[in-house]
């Protein structure tokens, strides 16, 4: 976001021969271009911060339960988690594909990617909603809500510990395993839904051929957000879903 | 009320000292506060000179170069770097001196001394403290529970096992006569020892003072408690079952003290409605049960609902409470919640 | 200046703008959509003075309350804990924060560039809305009964632990989603700086050029962008811990409150600095100017406030040295600490050898520049005994922490924020306030800080802990005479206000530079062309005054003749 607006300051002191795109303090396109690509890393930075807290909580939580996360990571179904990484990387390579359309100014080459990216974004978010709303059914949530009865448990959980009772896990505290689950997949998910709704504002610019290979800063920093939206799932992924 | 405010409280300058204080601090009442207040001076006159140094430079430089007809400012260098790395490393190396001096005497602090350390109980709540004694002399297998009063035996080093309950809130125990303090954390047990080395009555006072420092809710300010120093195990042992034995006091005391303790989470006394129905008013009046019923509030009332809470809730409350009982005191104490409700009456 | 030759002055005579960015555009709509930075920065001050009053407002009921040791005044218990909440609140996350940065730092930055505007205009101006959105919820939690929880907002009691409060739930609501808006209103201005510094500084300035005020404000916006994020995240969760009972900070769900502190006091000791450092640029700016002088060890005051961040990030745990962390942290927390006060040390002495030989002239913005050097001298030096461990378990929220940390915010950053507004005033409004009214609330500024809080550093190490709305009659004295000092405290500011406003309406016209300063904003029209300079300024050093000379008091100082013709400095390379 922080980047793109700035780009369509629209001067009112605009000498003619300057191109439209260029705000009035800025001297050239260039100089505009590398000033929104700064301001968007320094964005990726707070965000990694921003994400770096809940991190934190989840090495304090699973260094001083790991028993706990170690039957609460059963509930989670990898092969989902598998998908959804599958679908996420798919994503990246059209976004960043998307970039390089637009340098080229492949009009055609610009609208697909940008409707995959958007389309990988929104099958992330339904096979979320698949997992979201299993856990909720059979009360695997957050803090003392939390309550799974035995014939819900997992398989796996239930072959390799079958003297577990839901009383015990309940006791253990799992609930704190899926206060983290949720607020860490549930911040990501939030920043999927901020993606689609910047590629669905980056596909409508591009139908209207706002981009040129000397204006394209827009689709090149809404990519790099993306990118690092899908370097922490990378993370979350083998956290929550593989390691036990 | 403003009356009250008259400045005759200026009147006592210079500044009302606590009995053996001195201009900063309270007395050195344990044996790390000698050193604490060592490493204090230290810094003080670190700062002293090095303050001198900046606003007499300032205050001069003020003075001296001042703006005035025919005084102009001179073009001198902008940088120095012998003067500047010195200026930067000689406040390194005393600060890292006082880091030192400081670090000892924190080790001090938390390290416990190897003898003999007798551990108190100490329950930190909404807001009183309860300090839980036992064995040490104190007849065998009982308990001593007293609110707000910690007693200790001269030279004797104790061990303070704090915690909160799970649905308390965060408190911290500051005793400023020993420099020491510790959060109560809710649902963990921290811990705090001490010796005291001097006694209140050595400079005339009768108790030091105990504080809350963590802030936790209206009466913050009130979660005050007394620590007395005894000189020998007897004397310790005898005013520990005194302060113990509720039946010391009388009924009406006796039964604010246990609200204060026990009920005042859940009740108030203003009328206003909290987790349980306000005692305001209460005594004598017919309530509405859960189930419809009617239950004039008298002595038996109180008592099963003291004992037996489950039995008969009174109609819009939650069944939240648990039974109370005080080991052989048990009647005593009841005797002492009914004579404080009787007067709340109105 | 050798020789003492006086040259003619350029022009005497003074360019007083019709049209300026105060009128390009009439209307109420037009300020509310702006993208000029000027413009932002008027309403950020307008918004942030707002906020000061609030705060102040409930510091002097809070003082009076404590005339009496165990009466309600004014207040009772419940509703001093409001007023301590919310003056705590408003104070930090609505003035000290954004204050200086946000006001000041948006009228100057831009301008010492030499730029028309800030990098990102339209994220300047949102980043405003979020501010103001704050400001109402703060407004609104007043209305709707306030909150005692603290400005910490420590769990478990914040949200609902113990017995009371239950009646706050949508204040608590309100509370965390301002921080948590103000949060990103700030990470926004921030990432915005080091843009404009990094894109927008002409070819001709270094970064060594800037002036050091521009550096504070590099180091802040590193902090605000690296540290605001975590509070963002901890206050997050912690709304959702109230909303939801999830169990991350609430142990009554399975949760530890003292990660809480942990998350929280990452962010807020670096935005300890996030306050002082602005001041500590003005006060660079302030000293030189007003004694006539390049700075004194221009790059190790640059680099110093980027020590200052640095070391800044790493010493949060010397706010729990008693929270139950253990001894090994707390005794590396303490050893860091010590070294965040070498880089404050070196300002101080850099400033003190910059009014070395210079014509020192006491101005209003230079009696609180000198102020400032007391008042920091103190609270930076008291901040020694926190460090040291041993003492800081004894003093550890008492009365002695309020002194030291009022010392510095208050004593430092309002000085340095007053001194700032005095001194851009005639840029920002066109017009010279009342001089004489200006020192004389100054030197009351000093006076009320010290009578205000010296006698709570005694207070404190004789035991008297903070948030107390009862205390023990030994302490009477001490609190009485604190109260004092914050009426004075109070009357400087209503006096500031009255002569402040007065000279928008009646004050002279300001010429360009009343003040002989050598940063390129004096370059412009007082008060400034909508695009900021009528033509290109000449790039110099930000302490090169040998460019300027006065001229007399209407027209202020002028560009000597030699520097228009040639467009360069006259300052041989220092």
């Amino acid at each position: 976001m922080s980047t793109s607006v700035a780009e369509q300051e629209t001067s009112q002191a605009a000498l003619p021969e300057r191109p439209k795109q260029l705000a009035m303090h800025f001297d050239t396109l260039h100089q505009q271009f590398t000033t929104g690509k700064l301001a968007m890393w320094l964005f990726l930075g707070q965000e990694l911060l921003f994400f770096t807290g809940l991190f934190t909580a989840y090495a304090v939580y699973r260094g001083n339960h790991q028993e706990m996360f170690h039957y609460a990571h059963y509930f989670l179904d990898w092969r989902l988690g598998g998908a959804n990484t599958i679908v996420l990387l798919t994503s990246s390579l059209t976004a960043a594909w998307s970039v390089r359309c637009a340098q080229l100014e492949q009009r055609k080459g610009l609208l697909i990617t940008l409707a995959l990216t958007f389309l990988c974004a929104a099958a992330f978010m339904c096979i979320k909603y698949v997992e979201y709303s299993h856990k909720i059914h059979i009360g695997a949530v957050w803090g003392s809500n939390f309550g799974v009865p035995l014939n819900e448990f997992p398989e796996h959980l239930r072959e390799k510990y079958p003297d577990l009772t839901p009383e015990q896990l309940q006791q253990m505290g799992t609930g704190s395993f899926f206060a983290i689950y949720f607020c860490m997949t549930g911040l990501h998910g939030i920043h999927v839904l901020v993606g689609m709704a910047l590629y669905a504002w980056l596909f409508i610019r591009a139908l209207r051929g706002s981009f040129n290979r000397k204006y394209y800063g827009a689709v090149d920093n809404i990519a790099l957000y993306w990118h690092i939206v899908d370097i922490i799932w990378i993370f979350l992924f083998p956290l929550l879903y593989l390691i036990g | 009320m403003m009356a009250d405010l008259a400045l005759g409280n200026f009147a006592g300058l210079p500044l009302a000292q606590q009995a053996g204080g001195s201009f900063w601090f309270p007395p050195q009442a344990s044996d790390v506060a000698a050193g604490v207040d060592f490493t204090y001076d230290l810094i003080l006159w670190l700062c002293i000179i090095f303050f001198v140094l900046i606003c007499g430079a300032t205050l001069y430089f003020m003075v001296k170069y001042r703006k005035r007809p025919g005084h102009k400012e001179e073009v001198t260098s902008t940088h120095n770097t012998k003067l500047e790395l010195a200026w930067s490393i000689i406040p390194l190396i005393l600060l890292m001196v006082v880091f030192g001096v400081s670090t000892y005497w924190y080790l001090r602090i938390v390290t416990p001394p190897s003898g003999e350390v007798v551990e108190v109980e100490v329950t930190a709540k909404q807001w009183n403290w309860t300090f839980t004694y036992r064995g040490d002399g104190l007849p065998a297998g009982k308990n001593y529970m007293v609110v707000g009063e910690l007693h200790l035996v001269r030279d004797q080093a104790y061990q303070m096992v704090m915690t909160t309950p799970q649905n308390d809130v965060i408190h911290s125990m500051f005793i400023p006569a020993f420099r020491v303090k510790q959060d109560c954390v809710p649902g963990r047990y921290n811990k705090l020892w001490f010796r005291a080395i001097k006694a209140p009555q050595d400079d005339g006072a009768e108790y030091y003072d105990l504080y809350c420092t963590e802030y936790c809710g209206n009466d913050h300010s009130l979660m005050l408690a007394k620590v007395f120093v005894h000189e020998n195990k007897a004397e310790w042992a005898a005013a520990v079952i005194e302060a113990a034995d509720i039946s010391r006091l009388d009924p009406v005391d006796r039964g604010k003290s246990i609200f204060d303790q026990n009920c005042k989470s859940c009740h108030t006394v203003n009328g206003d409605p909290s987790t349980g129905p306000s005692w305001k008013g209460m005594w004598g009046r017919e309530e509405v049960m859960e189930d419809g019923t009617k239950v004039t509030v008298d002595e038996n009332y109180v008592r099963e609902s003291v004992l037996q809470p489950a039995a008969k809730i009174v109609k819009g409350y939650p069944n939240a409470m648990t039974p109370f009982t005080w080991g052989d005191q048990t009647d005593v104490a009841i005797e002492g919640i009914v004579a404080y409700m009787k007067t709340l009456k109105d | 200046m050798a020789g003492g030759i006086v040259e003619k002055p350029a022009s005497a005579e003074v360019v007083h703008p019709t049209v300026h960015y105060l009128n390009a555009t009439k209307g109420f709509k037009n300020w509310l959509v702006t993208l000029d930075h000027k413009r932002i920065a008027i309403m950020y001050l307008c918004a942030v003075s707002v906020a000061l009053l609030l705060g102040g407002f409930w510091a002097i009921v809070l003082r009076t309350e404590l005339l009496h040791p165990h009466d309600d005044v004014v207040l009772s218990n419940a509703w001093y804990n409001r007023a301590f909440t919310l003056h705590g609140a408003v104070m930090v996350f609505l003035f000290i924060i954004p204050g200086i940065p946000a006001s000041l730092g948006n009228f100057v930055l831009p301008m010492q560039l030499g730029a028309k505007d800030l990098a990102l205009p339209r994220i300047n101006l949102f980043s405003w809305y979020l501010y103001v959105m704050g400001l109402i919820l703060f407004l609104g939690i007043l209305f709707l009964g306030g909150l005692d929880t603290g400005w910490t907002l420590y769990p478990p009691y914040s949200v609902g632990g113990g017995s009371e409060h239950k009646a706050v739930w949508l204040n608590l609501i309100m509370a965390y989603t301002a921080v948590f808006i103000l949060g990103f209103s700030s990470i926004l201005t921030g990432l915005n700086f080091i843009a404009t510094m990094h894109k927008l500084r002409p070819k001709d300035m270094g970064m060594y050029d800037m002036p050091l005020f521009l550096w504070a404000l590099y180091a802040t916006s590193l902090i605000q962008v690296l540290a605001t994020p975590v509070v963002g995240l901890t206050l997050g969760l912690s709304l959702i811990e109230h909303m939801f009972n999830i169990g991350i900070f609430d142990p009554r769900y399975g949760g530890d409150p003292v990660l809480y502190q942990h998350f929280f006091w990452f962010y807020s000791h670096p935005a300890v600095y996030i306050m002082v450092l602005p001041a500590m640029g003005v006060q660079s700016e302030l000293i030189a100017t007003f004694s006539r002088k390049h700075v004194f060890g221009y790059k190790a005051i640059a680099w110093s406030s980027i020590a200052i961040a640095a070391i800044g990030f790493i010493v949060w745990g010397h706010h729990m040295f008693v929270s139950g962390q253990s001894p090994a942290a707390g005794i590396i927390f303490s050893l860091l600490t010590y070294f965040v006060a070498i880089p404050s040390a070196i300002k101080v002495f850099n400033w003190v050898a910059t009014l070395y030989k210079g014509a020192i002239d006491f101005k209003a913005p230079m009696i609180y520049a000198l102020a400032f050097m007391y008042l920091f001298g103190i609270g930076g030096l008291t901040g020694l005994f926190l460090a040291s461990i041993a003492n800081n378990v004894h003093l550890h929220d008492t009365y002695f922490v309020i002194a030291h940390f009022h010392m510095v915010m208050v004593g430092s950053v309002l000085t340095g924020f007053l001194g700032g507004v005095h001194y851009w005033w005639p840029k920002m409004t066109g017009r010279m306030y009342n001089e004489t009214l200006g020192r004389v609330a100054a030197v009351m500024v000093f006076i009320g800080f010290n009578v205000t809080f010296m006698p709570q550093f005694v207070a404190g190490t004789r035991g008297m802990p903070r948030r107390y709305a009862n205390y023990l009659d030994e302490f009477t004295t001490y609190h009485q005479v604190s109260t004092i000092g914050a009426y004075i405290l109070g009357a400087a500011v209503v006096l500031q206000v009255g002569y402040l406003l007065h000279s928008l309406f009646k004050g002279r016209k300001a010429p360009p530079n009343p003040w002989g300063a050598a940063s390129l904003e004096w370059q412009a029209t007082s008060p400034p062309d909508f695009h900021n300079f009528l033509e290109k300024p000449v790039t110099m050093g930000a302490y090169d005054f040998e460019n300027w000379e006065y001229v007399s008091e209407e027209a202020g100082y002028v560009l000597k003749r030699e520097v228009i013709e040639t467009g360069k400095s006259l300052a041989k390379a220092h």
